[in-house]
């Protein structure tokens, strides 16, 4: 664990992560007419690259408030756990500079989407509703994985180098 | 690029590939050729018929628009079926046409539902969500 997620958050970071927060709920809303292709997967790497586990933060709020959006069902409970995955899963990497690393990162979140969303459908209503669940999406799973590798891998590099330049004043 | 990237890279393409592959296998597919089907229409107030049809269609949509029997209107993933049988479903009472499929509530919407010879579909008017 690195020093700056032991300490407690200041206020500007605090701000910093409400935005990335809000980013998260704006650019999902903002693209959803084209199903499955947003920037929150991108907007999660640079969190957690920058703000270390203190990611959780933003995205279990953005999480809470698209349920608030979009009412109560059973991808409620996908959702609160399949995004704080993805934080999770990239803190150990969080010190790779690699667009094409984290690219590739993204689209394997984007291609195992269905099947993580299909948990809750396995222990609701077994093995072969989840099968079914799954299946009958993958053609989204595709288009979210390569959809998540390209914004990515695209734009990691320049956000990062945007992130540096607030994070030192410059 | 380092030995992280090129294994990320190499499992990348390996889902990306293994998920194409499952795509196509898994296409739902209608049978072609002339089929005898039946579509039963529940109404909300009674007054419920069954339709029995000849079909070549391979899908569901299609069988309802050439016999007259559903309309409503396009979205992202496909026909949100509004009309059947001249019953609109009143969104503002949280009504909506509900599919089964030989008494298994379907898995597709109209656009991709299948139709194979020999099929029963129900089409419900639900109140509530």
């Amino acid at each position: 664990m690195k020093d700056t997620d032991k300490k407690k958050i200041s206020t500007g970071e605090l701000a910093q992560l409400a935005l990335f927060c809000a980013l998260m709920i704006a650019g999902k809303e903002v693209l959803r007419s084209i199903p499955n292709v947003h920037p929150v997967t991108l907007l999660i790497i640079i969190c957690a690259s920058v703000y270390g586990r203190n990611a959780l933060y933003p995205v279990f709020i953005f999480s809470v408030a698209e349920i608030a959006i979009y009412g109560f069902g059973l991808w409620n409970i996908s959702y609160l756990w399949i995004w704080p995955l993805q934080v999770l899963t990239a803190l150990p990497f969080r010190s790779e500079r690699s667009p094409v690393f984290w690219g590739c990162f993204a689209a394997l979140h984007g291609f195992a989407f269905g099947a993580l969303c299909s948990v809750v459908t396995l222990i609701v209503s077994g093995p072969k509703a989840a099968l079914a669940f799954w299946l009958a999406g993958l053609s989204f799973d595709l288009i979210h994985g390569i959809s998540n590798g390209v914004m990515t891998a695209v734009l990691f590099a320049p956000l990062m180098k945007l992130m540096d330049r607030l994070k030192t004043g410059r | 690029m380092g030995k992280r990237t090129i294994t990320i890279l190499a499992l990348v393409l390996v889902a990306a590939l293994s998920l194409f592959a499952l795509t196509i296998l898994t296409r739902p597919s209608g049978q072609t050729g002339s089929k005898a089907v039946t579509v039963e229409v529940h109404h909300l107030e009674g007054g419920d018929k069954s339709f029995k049809l000849r079909t070549d269609a391979e899908f569901l949509r299609q069988l309802l628009e050439e016999n007259d029997l559903a309309s409503g209107s396009e979205t992202q993933y496909g026909l949100w079926i509004q009309t059947v049988d001249g019953e609109t479903a009143d969104d503002s009472k949280q009504q909506w046409w509900g599919i089964s499929v030989n008494g298994q509530f379907a898995e597709y919407g109209a656009d991709s539902q299948p139709v194979a010879d020999g099929d029963v579909f129900e089409l419900t008017l639900n109140e509530g969500y």
